[in-house]
């Protein structure tokens, strides 16, 4: 068991009046890769906007309850810049910067501190070959990003992120607009990328989520529109032996 | 941090630099809507600005005469008939119909310094204010002209007019104080300095940029005329008669605010005089409803015709790429060139002459991409159901366009129109050369005409009155920013 | 039998119709070339008397003069430094306006900024012209000396009322910069300054530059708000703060009393304003068709 990173504490939020999480409790540990699993519209993507924070985004959210990060609280003990550098998120949809590759990923680093020529490429260099996409691209580092396939796309935006070396990665259904090839790519960048890092995956995929992951939580709506989480644990475990029906129902097909 | 720091800074560097439009448009506002209702002029005279509250008459003058204060020079010259039409006075342009109470003459020979005789000319009328008062055809008729003025007993109370004060008060000074020094000469003074001089609050004639000489009240016009530095503050009649007697006395040159109120309802709702210069822009209002009228009428089927044929019947191709194009070159067409253009086709070529037809033509053209635009968005946002539904029916396409998605769209549409009223409103440099400068009442498509926008180009152009520029800008802002309201409200509702 | 020749009927107005509204169509791009030409017509007979070098790089213009001359050099650089001038100032307020409305776009500040600039956009240049006589003009007189008429307060003037154009276009390309882009900055620990700058700006550059191009073809095009205030002497104006005449201005001026060759020599100034605002649409047009394409390699 390794340490925990994050730990949510009754975590409840509302977009305006209506209720869209419900008492969220979870640990994730520190270099794992936990999947949240579960029918659309549960709140899986809406939690995990919660962990970097990128809910403040939206007006109208309000939130009731803690979240730990490495013991501090995101809200109150933290420097939001500082969380969000370093629990870094990769978009269900690529979105890549309308600039060259190289621009994109120097990107964040020269948010923080002015860097040399020469250490800006190394830091692009190292970015790209921990997304499995420098030998691809190292001869046009200096053309438009939006020159790349959708997969290729996808792991500049991993780079992009890994490249203001973060501890956490969030993924939003990373791969549910790519080919199969492109997914499994990623797939195995996750589990080698999980050495150095702590990644959270929201998927729609459950072979995916049984592929990758060490922890799996599991959530659903409640009648009242709610997300809550069912229950969580470890990937093996909720799969060949889930402890609610519920879930053993949704692992088996019988909706979702 | 220090990125935190400069983000909000930055945040509001850029808040502050929007709300400096909110603070130009303010100003510009505000700035015209006061001095369209309130004029102030400097001018310079003679006398300082205390009134004499002791003469033993008083002086009214007609509503509409712009006159509530005169000098007595003014005035002086106004009982000799040396003014004989209040242009001069007040921008009122109508000779001036004076009376004078007959137990006043001796009285009045003696303070303006007149002769009798002077009485006895044709300007001026005898009449008591008893007389007056009962004449009521006449008290009536006085009234309603805008250049009457009596002069009538203290306390002869006669209502509906102003009451005219009367300033008399002339520093008369020693010649040294207005003598050349180093080539400059003491100028003309503030009231406020006035003040100080008379409560010897200042020592010497150089603190009002006079030259280097000790300021001396004195007690006597003699005194004035040998002493240097001398100055006292006298009677104007007195001064006058010192004049006349050949006194070696002058006076300092004083400045007078002139604060009245500028946009009147008379303005309005009278006639322009004089080609514009005098009077009232009634007719230019007129001629301006007019012209935006026929302009829109002209404009408006073409325009949504042309959005019809886009939306409704357009390929992509060159054809259409062509449309598109021609709308958004017509669009960026300075008004001048339109003015041009109308002037070589309409006024000359097709012979239509300076007149409201060429005008009309031209800025029709210039305001087609307005309604164009508008209502091709407006057309297109039309739901396609409708559009299916009637057509699922058997109507042609041009009886859906006509009986379904016109009338869907119209609000749209409306908002179009309205947008090119306000830009016809305010339109001057295509009209210059192409509609005339009449500002008569327009009679017919063919005659010359002004319209508001251009009148005031022409006002400032041609040296008129600064005031009446002002009075009219505040017309047509008025007239924009009801276009613009009005466009709002129908906005809204198509929202809703 | 009736029914048929109803329906008929209906389908002769329909063909009929397609025509009519084809033609109302057409009459924009009628009127452009019409314009053109007849504008052309007149102006280059000019040419034949006077050269062209003359005409655009000589100083000297003396329509009057015993030897008259026709040079708009003065012109053309005062119509370009007022211009140059407005957008210069313009371009901050613009932008910072077009950035606010569209980033911070929740509020009454912002409602009333955008009805801010629909009012300043609907108010007609003579007044606005009216408003540098009385403001503007006694400002630049206090702080530079002078008399106040000048380039500069045109320069001011015209600012103002470009910005409108400016504010609106450019709001409207920010807008369209995708959410996704905004939210992977953030997402990285980005500043919204940061990100307004280094991503969502660059990104929209290209509307924000038509909206520039815009601006200028409207700035050098107005005519009587700078003839209220741009002093109309017809010399060479060496700093902003001298009076001077614009290309338009020259052409209101002395138009009501030109004649021959004079009068000519107007049209054909107008003519090199016309051209070169059709070059500047014409840019724009590319532009746009541009970044249509597509941002490939």
């Amino acid at each position: 068991m390794n340490e925990s990173l994050f730990k949510v504490n009754d975590l409840d939020l509302w977009y305006g009046d209506h209720q869209a999480l419900n008492k969220i409790n979870m640990e994730i540990e520190k270099n794992s890769i936990t999947a949240f699993i579960g029918p659309s519209g549960c709140g899986k993507s809406t939690f995990l906007r919660v962990l970097d924070r990128m809910n403040d985004l939206i007006d109208s959210v309000t939130i009731k309850g803690n979240v730990f990060f490495e013991g501090k609280n995101i809200y109150n003990d933290m420097d939001i810049l500082e969380l969000r550098r370093r629990v870094g998120m990769v978009f269900q949809k690529p979105n890549p910067f309308p600039m060259t590759i190289f621009d994109n990923i120097s990107y964040g680093p020269k948010l923080y501190k002015k860097y040399k020529k020469s250490e800006l490429y190394d830091v692009v260099e190292k970015s790209l070959k921990q997304a499995a996409l420098w030998e691809e691209v190292k001869d046009r580092l200096h053309t438009s990003a939006l020159g790349l396939s959708g997969g290729q796309q996808q792991r500049l935006c991993l780079a992009r992120t890994l490249a203001v070396n973060p501890d956490v990665i969030l993924m939003d259904e990373p791969t549910s607009a790519l080919d199969p090839i492109s997914t499994t790519k990623i797939e195995e960048l996750m589990i080698e990328l999980k050495k150095e890092y702590t990644i959270i995956i929201v998927t729609h995929n459950m072979q995916q989520a049984s592929r990758v992951s060490e922890a799996t939580s599991f959530f659903l709506i409640d009648d009242n529109r709610r997300g809550y989480l069912v229950e969580s644990g470890e990937t093996s475990e909720i799969f060949l032996n889930p402890k609610d029906k519920r879930t053993e129902d949704y692992i088996s097909g019988k909706f979702g | 941090m220090d990125r935190k720091k400069s983000n909000r800074i930055a945040l509001t560097l850029i808040q502050s630099l929007s709300v400096l439009t909110i603070l130009i448009l303010a100003l510009m506002l505000s700035y015209l809507i006061y001095r369209g209702l309130y004029s102030n002029k400097l001018i310079e005279r003679e006398v300082s600005d205390y009134v004499n509250y002791d003469l033993p008459f008083e002086v009214y003058s007609s509503k509409n005469s712009n006159v509530d204060e005169l000098d007595y020079f003014t005035l002086r010259k106004i009982v000799q008939g040396k003014i004989y039409s209040l242009r001069k006075v007040s921008n009122v342009n109508r000779d001036i119909k004076l009376y004078i109470d007959p137990s006043l003459i001796k009285f009045l020979s003696s303070y303006l310094n007149l002769e009798i005789s002077e009485f006895e000319d044709d300007n001026v009328n005898i009449l008591t204010a008893n007389n007056l008062i009962n004449d009521k055809s006449l008290l009536k008729e006085l009234k309603r002209y805008e250049a009457s003025i009596i002069i009538s007993e203290k306390n002869s109370n006669i209502k509906g007019f102003n009451s005219v004060e009367i300033s008399d008060m002339v520093i008369s000074v020693n010649k040294d104080v207005k003598a050349l020094y180093d080539n400059k000469r003491i100028g003309n003074l503030k009231n406020e300095e006035v003040e100080s001089l008379i409560n010897d609050s200042i020592k010497n004639w150089s603190e009002l940029n006079g030259p280097n000489l000790d300021v001396k009240k004195v007690d006597s016009l003699d005194e004035v005329a040998k002493i240097s530095g001398a100055f006292m503050p006298i009677q104007a009649s007195l001064y006058q008669k010192a004049i006349n007697a050949q006194k070696q006395i002058q006076s300092l040159q004083v400045f007078h605010e002139v604060s009245t109120q500028n946009l009147k309802l008379n303005y309005l709702l009278s006639e322009s005089e004089d080609e514009g210069k005098y009077g009232g822009i009634l007719s230019i209002i007129f001629n301006t409803l007019v012209m935006v009228f026929l302009t829109i009428i002209i404009a408006t089927p073409i325009s949504v015709a042309g959005a019809i044929y886009l939306v409704q019947y357009a390929k992509k191709g060159k054809l259409t790429s062509l449309i598109k194009t021609g709308i958004d070159l017509l669009a960026a067409v300075p008004s001048i060139i339109f003015g041009l253009f109308g002037l070589l086709i309409f006024v000359q070529l097709m012979g239509l002459g300076f007149s409201l037809i060429s005008g009309v033509l031209t800025v029709s053209i210039m305001i087609l991409p307005t309604i164009l635009r508008t209502s091709e968005e407006a057309i297109r946002s039309v739901s396609p159901s409708l559009i299916e539904a009637s057509r699922g029916l058997g109507a042609t396409k041009i009886e859906t366009i006509f009986k379904v998605v016109l009338p869907s769209a119209s609000r749209g549409i409306t908002t179009g129109i309205i947008l090119a009223i306000g830009r016809a409103l305010g339109e001057t440099a295509a009209l210059i050369f192409t509609i005339g400068s009449s500002t008569s009442f327009v009679s017919g498509l063919k005659s010359s005409s002004r319209v508001l926008a251009q009148h005031i180009y022409l006002i400032i152009i041609e040296g008129g009155s600064i005031d009446d520029a002002f009075a009219s800008a505040l017309v047509l802002i008025i007239l924009v920013l009801l276009v613009n309201s009005i466009t709002k409200i129908i906005m809204k509702k198509e929202i809703k | 039998m009736k029914k048929n020749t109803n329906n008929k009927r209906r389908r002769v107005i329909e063909q009929g119709s397609k025509v009519v509204l084809l033609l109302c169509a057409l009459v924009s791009i009628t009127a452009v070339i019409a314009i053109t030409l007849y504008i052309v017509n007149q102006g280059v007979p000019f040419f034949s008397e006077v050269s062209f070098t003359e005409f655009m790089f000589s100083l000297d213009w003396s329509p009057s003069a015993d030897i008259p001359k026709y040079g708009i050099a003065s012109f053309i650089l005062a119509s370009f430094e007022v211009v140059l001038i407005a957008i210069i100032l313009a371009i901050p307020v613009g932008l910072s306006t077009a950035i606010f409305l569209s980033e911070f776009a929740k509020g009454k500040l912002s409602k009333i900024v955008r009805n801010t600039i629909e009012l300043l956009a609907g108010i007609p240049s003579i007044i606005y012209g009216l408003f540098g006589i009385a403001i503007v003009v006694p400002a630049v007189r206090n702080t530079f000396g002078g008399n106040g008429y000048s380039l500069l307060s045109a320069s001011i003037i015209l600012a103002i009322m470009i910005l409108p154009t400016i504010i609106n276009i450019s709001e409207v390309s920010i807008r369209t910069v995708p959410d996704a882009l905004r939210h992977a900055s953030i997402a990285m620990g980005a500043t919204k300054w940061q990100t307004i700058y280094k991503v969502v700006v660059p990104a929209a550059v290209k509307g924000i530059v038509t909206s520039i191009i815009l601006a200028l073809g409207r700035a050098i095009g107005e005519t009587t708000a700078v003839l209220l205030v741009g002093g109309n002497a017809a010399v060479f104006a060496k700093y902003p703060t001298d009076m001077g005449r614009t290309l338009t201005m020259n052409i209101i001026t002395d138009m009501s009393y030109a004649e021959g060759t004079h009068l000519s020599a107007l049209f054909a100034t107008a003519m090199l304003l016309f051209i070169f605002i059709l070059l500047l649409n014409f840019i724009v047009v590319y532009i746009s068709n541009k970044s249509k394409v597509g941002a490939g390699e």
